[in-house]
């Protein structure tokens, strides 16, 4: 697990070694979190993964089995949901369907037995804030689902909470919908700045337009945190590399270590690619790389320091083409070429060029059962960088059974 | 092939059109109300006629003899007939309370706390609706009675609890009987509140009790007046756990009707009783269709 990224903001979240377990099921184990006051971390990680259950144990909806969680500095392990002061917003909305909007909004300030006059005034600058002033006299039935997203917000923010979780609020969204909801989270974001928040989605996009950090979940561990870019751009693990941005993973050989420790010539095959490295390598060492599917360029065959491959299909998809070529050393990569420049054709003989700064070693050795897993992983690339959510979580689980 | 000719009665709202543009009527789709004939004719033949001879009958004096008005004018100003309505309906009222109290309670733990064996004990429960009603009574009797089980193991202090002849054991009986009715939908209206509502309301700093109050009642205040009209209705229609009660202050209307009828002759009085329960029971029988068409759409709402 990867956690470079350290805070000097006070903790708002802490989870300490956090299991749950249902009879002979352990859905959580193990969970180590820490997310600061104002700080975005996003859970990502195909279903079944534990993302949802680690937000219900931090609600308190789920009793932990072992582990501690602190909010603001305080235990609240054993503590119910109404003790913990929350607020968290689930992709259902469960706005309670017999009360007007406005009172949707007062639940939680009612409930924590704020005067009225002052009650009227906060539910005002919530619905003020998600833009729903104009709806406070309808009923839930009576708005949209973007609309009713935006009062369960409203209706969560409302008692000020210092932690607001949210579990995959956008998915229950068409996707045009879905965009412009995401826009105004991003917006909400900056104008909370204190508040910390635990976004749980399976959708990549999400957790990289919002996440200050993302913890990639897998089979109920954290496999790797980091902030944001930096797991995207530098993936430790072939897990996080194909789920988050659908990367092609290739097997190559050091052949040369450059004066720089970051700088690495590979072999793959006959041809020699140049990469970036964390940690000091060898030559001879055999390593995995990551390669993003839309870092590569196709050129016409015979170029130097380039893969030497041949397309095998190729799939308009509206503002690209999604290309499988088979390299000459063996597996098939995807490529997302741009519209511009000439179709490539399937059976053309190409050369594919990537930058040295696009090629990453991941810090995972190639194991036994990792070149067929490579391969059926960069096999589901294309579908994931489409966009496809079923996709990502088909990608993630084929890499996992390659890990 | 039977259900042809009431799926071809939309067809006769809106002919086809052959290819020349004339239109070819199904010859059947007229006839469709054919099919519908023979039931209603059975229908009017054993409900209708029968309550027009009630109708008839509390008209006539017991000789057949026409007595116009007099007959409704005595009955109406009689003292036991209102007194038989408030016991009617203050019985009703009291075993609808309790079915409401215990089934509601009973549905509200089988849904909300789990436990090892709910699903058998809401098929227990569900089990009595197939009792003849007059059972539970009977029941009553063999364990509370004077001569019960009760009685024989604690002698005559047994007395001190006996009320298996009095408007308690009718309440008690007939809330035992009914429960179930409360019990069915209820246990349904629970179940469909939302696990994520709750949760969301928890969050909020509700604790269990104000969740009750102002998020599971309220979801469930349709189906919570359906079943309560039902009970009404069925307990104000009751008649068989009221006879094998044997509760002497107990005089019900369907009692009432059953003693004017068959044991003082008086069809003429039976009768007029007759038509005010009816008119009784259609009335209550219309709120529990309106309360149960308001439990479907908020069901739908949601």
């Amino acid at each position: 697990m990867t956690t470079t990224m350290t805070d000097d903001r006070a903790a708002a979240v802490e989870l300490e070694r956090v299991s749950v377990a249902y009879r002979d099921t352990t859905a959580l184990r193990d969970v180590s979190l820490r997310i600061s006051a104002g700080e975005t971390v996003a859970l990502l990680g195909p279903s079944g993964s534990g993302k949802s259950t680690a937000l219900k144990a931090i609600a308190g909806f789920e009793a932990v089995s072992s582990g501690t969680i602190r909010l603001g500095g305080r235990d609240v392990t054993g503590l119910p949901p109404a003790e913990r002061g929350i607020g968290i917003v689930v992709q259902s909305y469960a706005l309670f369907p017999h009360q007007r909007v406005r009172d949707n909004v007062a639940f939680g300030l009612a409930a924590r037995r704020v005067p009225r006059r002052e009650r009227a005034e906060r539910v005002a600058a919530a619905l003020a804030m998600v833009g729903m002033s104009d709806f406070a006299d309808r009923y839930p039935g009576q708005l949209s689902g973007g609309q009713q997203q935006r009062v369960a917000i409203a209706r969560a923010l409302a008692p000020r909470p210092r932690v607001l979780l949210l579990d995959e609020p956008l998915s229950a969204l068409d996707a045009r919908l879905r965009e412009s909801m995401l826009e105004e989270l991003q917006r909400l974001r900056s104008e909370l700045p204190d508040v910390a928040m635990l976004y749980v989605t399976h959708d990549q996009s999400e957790a990289l337009a919002l996440a200050d950090r993302i913890a990639i979940m897998r089979d109920g561990v954290i496999v790797d945190i980091d902030a944001a870019e930096e797991l995207y751009t530098r993936p430790p693990s072939v897990f996080t590399a194909t789920f988050l941005g659908g990367a092609n993973i290739l097997q190559a050989t050091v052949v040369e270590a450059g004066s720089s420790s970051e700088c690495v010539e590979l072999t793959l095959g006959s041809d020699r690619l140049s990469g970036r490295s964390l940690s000091r390598r060898s030559p001879g060492d055999r390593v995995l790389v990551s390669v993003r599917p839309h870092a590569i360029a196709i050129a016409a065959p015979g170029a130097e320091h380039a893969l030497t491959a041949e397309i095998e299909s190729v799939v308009w998809r509206g503002s690209a083409h999604h290309v499988r070529a088979r390299l000459a050393s063996g597996p098939s990569v995807t490529v997302i070429a741009p519209l511009a420049g000439a179709r490539p054709r399937v059976g053309d003989a190409v050369s594919l060029l990537v930058r040295r700064e696009d090629v990453h070693l991941l810090d995972e050795k190639p194991g036994v059962g990792a070149t067929a897993g490579v391969a059926d992983a960069n096999a589901g690339a294309a579908d994931t960088n489409a966009g496809g959510v079923d996709a990502s979580a088909a990608v993630a689980s084929r890499a996992g059974a390659a890990a | 092939m039977i259900l042809q000719p009431s799926v071809s009665v939309p067809v006769a709202r809106e002919p086809r059109r052959s290819r020349g543009g004339r239109s070819t009527r199904r010859p059947t789709a007229s006839l469709g109300w054919l099919w519908a004939a023979v039931p209603t004719a059975l229908l009017a033949l054993f409900v209708l006629v029968p309550l027009a001879e009630i109708v008839v009958q509390s008209f006539l004096t017991d000789d057949g003899a026409p007595a116009g008005l007099a007959q409704w004018a005595s009955a109406l100003a009689s003292r036991s007939l209102w007194t038989s309505l408030g016991t009617t309906l203050g019985v009703a009222a009291a075993s609808t309370a309790g079915c409401l109290v215990v089934g509601g309670f009973l549905a509200f733990v089988l849904v909300f706390v789990p436990f090892r064996g709910s699903a058998m004990v809401r098929r227990a429960i569900e089990t009595v609706v197939s009792f003849p009603s007059f059972l539970i009574p009977l029941a009553f009797v063999v364990l509370y009675g004077n001569a019960g089980v009760l009685h024989a193991l604690l002698g005559p202090a047994a007395g001190r609890f006996s009320f298996t002849n009095s408007v308690a054991g009718v309440v008690a009986a007939e809330i035992t009987f009914y429960t179930p009715f409360v019990v069915a939908p209820l246990t349904a209206a629970f179940a469909s509140v939302s696990r994520d509502q709750l949760d969301v309301a928890g969050s909020l700093g509700a604790g269990p009790l104000r969740i009750i109050r102002t998020v599971v009642l309220p979801e469930a205040a349709p189906a919570i007046g359906a079943a309560s009209m039902l009970t009404f209705l069925l307990t104000v229609n009751e008649f068989g756990i009221v006879l094998f009660t044997g509760a002497k202050d107990v005089q019900t209307l369907p009692m009432q009707i059953y003693t004017d009828s068959i044991v003082s002759f008086d069809f003429s009085r039976a009768a007029i009783l007759a038509i005010v329960q009816i008119v009784l029971s259609v009335g209550i029988y219309l709120l529990y269709r309106r309360a149960a068409a308001r439990w479907t759409t908020a069901k739908g709402s949601r």
